[in-house]
């Protein structure tokens, strides 16, 4: 009996004392009480010390982006910090150059509030507010690409957003990804997205899952991949699913500048994973200054089109038929290798790089 | 066996990362930069001396008189979870610029083989108690010279063009054995 009953009394005993002497430090120790967090010198809110920056600005309704559920790794949520500056920590900088932590740049998912502490962010961010939207409907456009129209119920005004901007969605707890605006017509109540599966992936099988009349919860809109209001001619290079934020361009272009031309370079691997093809065509058919390129990568003979499609990488079209680079704006989005062999045949082209813009997926 | 002398021998010739492979995925993940590999170095330095410590006295006034010596590997893993966490959280609260160190690898020690093992060894080699400190901290010291001498040889691997398949972490484990065998050359030093 002893035998069975010593060995249970030891084990419990120390058990007891580690994880009393754990919740004696956790009270007494690891408490730092309230904090002032300053944000762009106007804003005042006093938060919960031991808290992390990104939470206690999402409690106070400041929404920065995020696309990796705050643990370090997208370097969205990067913030200025200009009074408090925390010594940096080494996934920060992994993320963040040298010359920027120098000055003061952290990830606020990783920066722990412990005392007082003024912030810097883009003006913009403060007016991003949080959308509940219901499904309207969601469709395969390719056989992994689905376009969900999203009804959105709350705020009543709905979204104001500027062509190219992406969202971001809830799509488990603390978990958010990004998705482009890719409504062709402007309404207020009334967004679309388009989004490719990845394998395993938690918000595309997520986004991917939901069915018309499900609900779910947005931020935005987010980005500096926007249309600029000048009077260059538009060049647009999408490579797959990289069409998405295209479309708010193309059409707004189109609709509000009249000398403005549009040229929409599009790649993708096989003609199964076009989409928007037709649409495209009728567009060029009717308006003489939007010019439309499809390049396949893989060009089967049994396609069943009898379009003559251009074989290859999309930098290739961009060297055969772009022109007067000195006087067009580039907007790029896809995935990185096609971006950057893109803007390699933009800037020889004689595109300024800054007038090159560009969101890799 | 003098101190200073199990000091050294922990630390060079019997290193426990080259000679035991012990603690292996930190060795081989956190080697990519030398400032990550030598927070990790101090952090299981640090740890693995309070641990075998804490669990010295464990082992000899608490389970070797009541004659539980079976429920070492279960006490030794409660008391190195429970050390770690406090450690946390006193470092972050009191030292901030330690913490900012080696503040993110303290949660990742609780399951480091090489903590685990050197209280194990302990007592298995029956040291006294300041043969115990001199073996962790040795022990601790050896891991950490490995560590950031691998953070070393991988930024120079940056500029080479090893074996396509071998990747990265391939090649790292070849650069870890021809470590070992450059290690052995210290086993007759000490004898
Ligand atoms: C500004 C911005 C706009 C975006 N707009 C869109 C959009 O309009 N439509 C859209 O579909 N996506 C868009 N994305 C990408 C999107 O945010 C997600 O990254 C993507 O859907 C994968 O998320 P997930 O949660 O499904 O996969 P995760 O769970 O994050 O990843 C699962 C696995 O898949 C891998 N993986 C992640 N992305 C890819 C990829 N592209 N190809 C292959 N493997 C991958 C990951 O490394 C991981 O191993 C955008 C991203 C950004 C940053
Ligand atoms: S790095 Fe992704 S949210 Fe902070």
């Amino acid at each position: 009996m002893t035998a069975f009953v010593i060995p249970l009394v030891v084990m419990n005993g120390i058990a007891v004392i580690i994880f009393a002497l754990i919740m004696l430090l956790k009270t007494f120790v690891a408490s730092y009480g309230s904090c002032q967090l300053v944000v762009n010198g106007s804003k005042t809110f006093t938060v919960q010390g031991g808290t992390y920056l990104n939470k206690a600005l999402f409690e106070n309704k400041v929404y920065l982006p995020s696309a990796c559920g705050g643990k370090g790794t997208c370097g969205f949520c990067k913030v200025q910090v200009t009074e408090g500056i925390p010594d940096p920590l080494p996934v920060e900088e992994i993320l963040i150059n040298y010359k920027d932590i120098r000055q003061g740049f952290r990830l606020s998912c990783q920066t722990k509030l412990r005392s007082d502490i003024s912030i810097e962010i883009p003006e913009e961010l403060l007016s991003i507010r949080e959308y509940r939207g219901v499904i309207r409907s969601s469709d395969y456009v390719t056989r992994d690409i689905k376009r969900i129209g999203i009804h959105i119920d709350e705020p009543k005004d709905g979204l104001d957003f500027k062509s190219g901007q992406y969202l971001m969605f809830k799509v488990g707890e603390g978990e958010t990804r990004g998705y482009s605006i890719a409504s062709t017509e402007r309404r207020q109540d009334e967004v679309q997205i388009e989004v490719k599966l990845i394998p395993n992936g938690l918000g595309s099988s997520y986004l991917h899952s939901l069915a018309e009349g499900d609900e779910l919860t947005f931020f935005g809109p987010y980005g500096q991949f926007y249309l600029r209001d000048t009077s260059h001619k538009v060049i647009c290079v999408a490579g797959g699913v990289g069409l998405a934020p295209m479309k708010p361009i193309i059409f707004e272009t189109l609709l509000k500048y009249p000398d403005r031309d549009v040229e929409l370079y599009y790649g993708v691997r096989t003609f199964e994973d076009l989409y928007d093809h037709d649409m495209f065509l009728r567009l060029q058919a009717n308006h003489p200054r939007f010019h439309y390129f499809p390049t396949l990568e893989k060009l089967e003979e049994t396609v069943a089109s009898t379009y003559a499609f251009t074989q290859g990488f999309v930098n290739k079209t961009l060297a055969a038929n772009l022109t007067d680079g000195d006087k067009s704006e580039a907007y790029l989005c896809g995935p990185p290798l096609m971006i950057n062999s893109s803007i390699k045949e933009l800037v020889e082209k004689g595109v300024p790089e800054i007038r090159i813009l560009y969101d890799k997926f | 066996m003098s101190l200073a002398l199990i000091v050294l021998a922990s630390a060079i010739t019997n290193n426990i990362a080259l000679t035991y492979f012990l603690g292996m995925c930190p060795f081989i993940a956190i080697s990519k930069s030398l400032r990550g590999a030598a927070g990790m170095g101090l952090a299981v330095t640090v740890v693995v001396v309070i641990t075998t410590t804490v669990n010295y006295f464990a082992y000899r006034f608490v389970l070797v008189p009541l004659r539980l010596e079976f429920l070492a590997f279960v006490v030794f893993i409660m008391s190195i979870a429970g050390i770690v966490q406090m450690l946390e959280i006193l470092v972050e609260r009191y030292f901030p610029s330690l913490y900012s160190i080696f503040g993110i690898f303290l949660p990742l020690i609780t399951v480091n083989c090489v903590i685990l093992a050197v209280s194990l060894f302990m007592v298995l080699r029956e040291y006294t108690f300041w043969g115990t400190v001199a073996y962790s901290f040795g022990s601790g010291l050896g891991w950490m010279i490995a560590i950031t001498a691998m953070a070393g040889l991988r930024k120079h691997l940056a500029f080479s063009s090893p074996v396509k398949n071998l990747g990265d972490a391939g090649i790292t484990i070849v650069l870890a054995g021809l470590m070992a065998l450059a290690f052995l050359g210290f086993q007759g030093m000490l004898a």
